[in-house]
């Protein structure tokens, strides 16, 4: 009885979300996968050829896709888990019934209100060698001299990694306290009628309460740190330089899309082989976690 | 006792200290904003300014005529755009960790595949679609497709399936219908959930720069972020309007931020740790 | 629930191929001849902004003034991003009528036939002269089947600016800035030993700005097929002598010193000399109004006068349903509206006579850089400049800082370049 009357309600909750969802979203994808075997022209003298895998085949081979890739997961390894534990720190800390909760949230808020682009730029000034960081790591004898830490080869990706972990890990925040606060305040009543101290509430309702919270940041760390674009793109104007430093994967489907005619194509297959990668990685890691994949059996 | 005492204290060390990092970039951009350009990069980055001015905000404010229409396109576009998406995402969140029906897994797996694809690649298809249906060049063409937001449809899922199950079940035995439970009941509890994906999906409008500069071309249907990009010329960039500019567009959010939090806190504290 | 998943897969196919022939119908549409009716014809023109505000309003004046002249309406479009823009235009068939095209661009876009080749309309318009625009410039927007395909609006060439404070207090002036290349190593070392603290000269580490020194040992950075040839060793060892100053300290990037681009580096008192174009003057004049520098002619490389020349073109997109009304405004663009327009945006006209009444040859700071616009090689090679530019800007930096060679960088260079190429 009440399942099939769940099924028409399913339908409508999420009626809107699936019109739009096909129109502006499935089809590009399916568009852009089309592209993926093909070898196309779209600009002038509209050609489309049939190369199968050979796009792939390629991508494989192509040795700027490979440090790409070398880049992009040494960005993910170091960027998720920093973002994540940081954002959890501060979260419990601000609702652990601290003074200023407010004023602290609405500090430490700040870098999510304002474009990545912008706070790039504030950041390239910050980072550059009369900068502050540079005056203050010379100042303390970290560094005998400053450094160009964004045109070296050998640090750029560092620094672009802090601008990075800096500037997401609000959000996070964010949503760890509203986790947090979401969670019912009966539950925590019912379990100190119960007798459980502190610790046990910790333990026991409020990091399982936060698993599926904790599932979403990582994924959704996963699947932006991959599509890294924005920073490296600023920093090095484009090119993914000095030496490749900075090139990501995003970054080169960018190039092949938008700077070279005719390699479109081969820019969706580098695409989806970049989709394909953190759909397994997000798959593997969601087996590991205790919630189930598709929250079927939480009933 | 004492060792809650230095326990708190420890806590606030590291809050200060991370609020003091947080701050440091926007102070800067603050003070920039009332240099003239030739101190901001010749004065050896100094924090405080030498010769204060309004002048750049005075400039950024009369350089265009059109300046006040962008921002009132701004706030028109973010504001619906918000609204469609809180319903939206929340809905079909809540159908997603919720509710029984056939192709539940397959539109999961959909809704993740599609955070995961890269944006890159999908600008030139989208923009196929929006010439065919004749959305070009419309405010439309920045809302509708905008109007869900995947990662906040998974965020709403995940918020949801942690909830617990006894109230709905309760209501549903007074008679009410399931959207009535899910208006009535369901989203007033997930109200901070709610309130954080508002604040996160009006600053996504905000602050969204590829849209406007695909699907725009009319002046007068700006949006701030495009207008704002006219202070880079092809060859330097105009720091201090940059700056004005940035604190421009952040004020009207701070303020919403403040409005918002004060709202969805309400009522919110947990009684866990005092 | 099977068949559920069924029936929406083949949704999305059908969908799909609705997709797909949108791709392809956008481009049937080009090729629409010239509408017959004339009446409230609206051109689009697509541009980017300019190096001053200035620019802008002159550009602006000149459109109304078309209007008033012709009837034609003008909707302006405001490239942003060029590229990312242009390439969507192009390929949803959304292309301005008329729109801005750079010189190093060319060549890519006629081999993609989006540009209107405008010889006919040239050959018709018999106030055209071209013989009156600085030859190299206008030859710059010929395509390889020797059809025009823009007018150039106007250019600007490379000097070299000097700090004329800076050079006092050394004990020196203008005068001493060296008539060749082969002298600049003695007297950036002089001006280093006189200012301690300052940069004796800044530069931009772009192909752009070294392509002229590149082949000025008769090596070309691009081969007659349009592959990357950077490794070329007569490339390789007129590059050397930039490598070996960069070490010595003589010259460094913007970004080694903290700045954005070289017009703030100089602007600030930071560096003596700066090699860059016109566009740094409304920069240095706008926001360092204090600064007094002057401009030099470039000084000469292999005992023969060298440089770059950048310009940009008005040109029709070969789509356009307004080809006529799309020459007009072109013809008036680069006509009528060139000297009130170079005149009030202080840019250099591209058009001799309009240099002679604007008496561009006794300012002194313009005619350093209009000298140069007759022997200057165009900012040009080939449809694959843009992508040999990119990999030598990723690779030039590592040479510069000693992490390999000149010779191991550009050859990385090269072979990544030509392997995109390859697989073009």
């Amino acid at each position: 009885m009440k399942k099939k009357g769940e099924k028409l309600q399913g339908l409508i909750f999420s009626l809107p979300a699936l019109i739009i969802l096909f129109i502006f979203t499935l089809l590009p994808i399916l568009y852009s996968f089309y592209l993926s075997f093909n070898k196309v022209n779209l600009v002038g003298d509209i050609s489309y050829n049939f190369v199968g895998l050979g796009n792939y085949i390629k991508a494989l081979r192509d040795p700027r896709v490979i440090v790409a890739i070398q880049n992009t997961l040494k960005y993910v390894i170091i960027v998720v888990p920093a973002q994540t534990l940081l954002a959890l720190l501060l979260a419990y800390i601000l609702n652990s019934g601290i003074k200023f909760q407010t004023g602290f949230r609405t500090l430490l808020f700040l870098p999510t209100l304002t474009s990545s682009s912008a706070l790039t730029m504030i950041f390239m000034f910050l980072f550059s060698v009369n900068g502050p960081i540079n005056k203050m790591l010379v100042g303390v004898g970290i560094l005998n001299q400053p450094v160009g830490f964004l045109y070296d080869s050998k640090t750029v990706l560092y620094a672009i990694i802090i601008m990075n972990v800096w500037s997401t890990v609000p959000m996070f925040m964010t949503i760890y306290l509203a986790g947090l606060q979401d969670i019912p305040k009966t539950m925590y009543e019912a379990a100190e009628i119960d007798g459980a101290n502190a610790f046990q509430r910790l333990v026991k309702i409020t990091v399982p309460q936060l698993v599926p919270v904790t599932n979403y940041i990582v994924m959704v760390g996963l699947a932006s740190t991959f599509q890294l674009f924005d920073q490296t793109y600023i920093v090095s104007g484009g090119s993914g330089g000095p030496n490749n430093a900075t090139l990501t994967l995003s970054l080169i489907i960018y190039q092949y899309a938008f700077k070279t005619f005719g390699t479109i194509g081969y820019a969706s297959a580098i695409a989806v082989v970049l989709t394909l990668f953190i759909f397994i990685l997000t798959m593997i890691l969601r087996k590991f976690s205790n919630e189930n994949v598709t929250g079927e059996g939480l009933d | 006792m004492k060792k809650v005492h230095l326990s708190k204290v420890i806590l606030y060390v590291i809050l200060i200290v991370y609020a003091v990092i947080t701050v440091y970039p926007f102070l800067w951009a603050l003070f920039a904003s009332i240099k003239p350009y030739s101190e901001i990069v010749g004065s050896g980055l100094k924090l405080l300014p030498h010769n204060p001015t309004l002048e750049n905000f005075k400039y950024i404010f009369t350089q265009d005529p059109l300046f006040p229409k962008w921002v009132i396109n701004s706030i028109v576009i973010a504001v619906v755009g918000t609204v469609l998406n809180v319903i939206f995402n929340s809905m079909c969140g809540y159908a997603l960790a919720r509710l029984h029906f056939p192709g539940r897994k397959t539109l999961f797996m959909i809704v993740m595949i599609c955070i995961m694809v890269p944006a890159q690649i999908l600008l030139i298809p989208n923009y196929l679609i929006m010439k065919q249906l004749g959305l070009l060049d419309s405010y439309a063409a920045l809302i509708i497709p905008s109007a869900i937001n995947f990662s906040y449809i998974f965020m709403m899922r995940q918020f949801f399936i942690s909830f617990p199950t006894e109230i709905e079940e309760a209501a549903e035995l007074d008679g009410l219908s399931r959207l009535m439970i899910f208006f009535r009941i369901v989203i007033p509890m997930a109200r901070a959930s709610v309130g954080t994906q508002a604040i996160f999906v009006f600053l996504a409008f905000w602050n969204d720069f590829m849209k406007p500069l695909l699907y725009v071309t009319s002046q007068e249907k700006y949006t701030l972020t495009l207008g704002l990009q006219s202070f880079q010329s092809q060859h330097a960039t105009q720091w201090n309007y940059i700056m004005a500019a940035a604190i421009v567009t952040i004020i009207p959010i701070v303020i919403m931020y403040i409005l918002l939090n004060k709202y969805f806190m309400k009522g919110m504290k947990i009684g866990g740790d005092k | 629930m099977k068949v559920g998943i069924k029936k929406l897969s083949v949704a999305v196919l059908s969908l799909g191929l609705l997709l797909g022939l949108v791709g392809c119908s956008s481009g049937e549409k080009k090729g629409t001849s010239s509408s017959g009716n004339k009446k409230d014809v609206t051109l689009t023109v697509g541009f980017w902004k300019g190096d001053s505000t200035t620019e802008d309003s002159a550009r602006k004046k000149a459109f109304t003034n078309f209007t008033k002249k012709t009837g034609i309406k003008v909707k302006e479009k405001i490239y942003n991003d060029y590229e990312t823009q242009l390439m969507t235009d192009l390929v949803g068939g959304t292309a301005p009528d008329v729109f801005y095209v750079d010189v190093s661009n060319v060549p890519s876009l006629t081999q993609q036939k989006v540009l209107a080749p405008l010889d006919g309309y040239i050959k018709k318009q018999k106030d055209f002269d071209k013989k009156d625009f600085y030859t190299p410039i206008y030859n710059a927007f010929k395509g390889t089947d020797d059809k025009q395909y823009g007018v150039p609006k106007d250019y600007s060439t490379l000097g070299f600016y000097y700090n004329e404070d800076l050079l006092k207090k050394a004990g020196m002036t203008k005068n001493d800035i060296p008539k060749s290349f082969d002298d600049l190593e003695a007297f950036l070392t002089k001006l280093k030993e006189k200012l301690p603290g300052v940069q004796p000269m800044v530069f931009s580490a772009l192909l752009a700005r070294q392509m002229y020194i590149a082949q000025s040992d008769g090596g070309s950075i691009v081969t007659k097929d349009g592959k990357a040839n950077l490794d070329d060793p007569k490339v390789v060892k007129a590059l050397q002598p930039l490598v070996d100053l960069y070490k010595k300290g003589l010259i460094k990037t913007p970004k080694d010193l903290g700045d954005g681009w070289a017009g703030d580096t100089f602007g600030r008192g930071g560096a003596v000399i700066s090699d860059e174009g016109a566009w740094m003057v409304s920069h240095l004049k706008t926001n360092f109004p204090d600064l007094k520098w002057g401009v030099t002619e470039l000084p000469e490389l292999n005992s023969k006068k060298r440089n770059m020349v950048f310009t940009v073109s008005y040109s029709m997109n070969a789509a356009t349903k307004h080809k006529d009304e799309s020459w007009k405004l072109i013809n008036y663009m680069t006509h009528d509206a060139m000297k009130p327009y170079a005149k009030e945006a202080s840019v250099l006209p591209s058009r001799k006579s309009v240099a002679e009444e604007l008496k561009i040859n006794d300012d002194k700071v313009m005619s350093s850089f209009a000298k140069a616009a007759n022997y200057a090689t165009p900012w040009q090679d080939g449809p694959n400049l843009t992508l040999i530019m990119q990999r030598y800007e990723n690779m030039f930096p590592s040479a510069l800082k000693g992490d390999m060679s000149l010779e191991q960088a550009m050859k990385k260079a090269t072979e990544s370049a030509n392997q995109d190429i390859d697989n073009q």
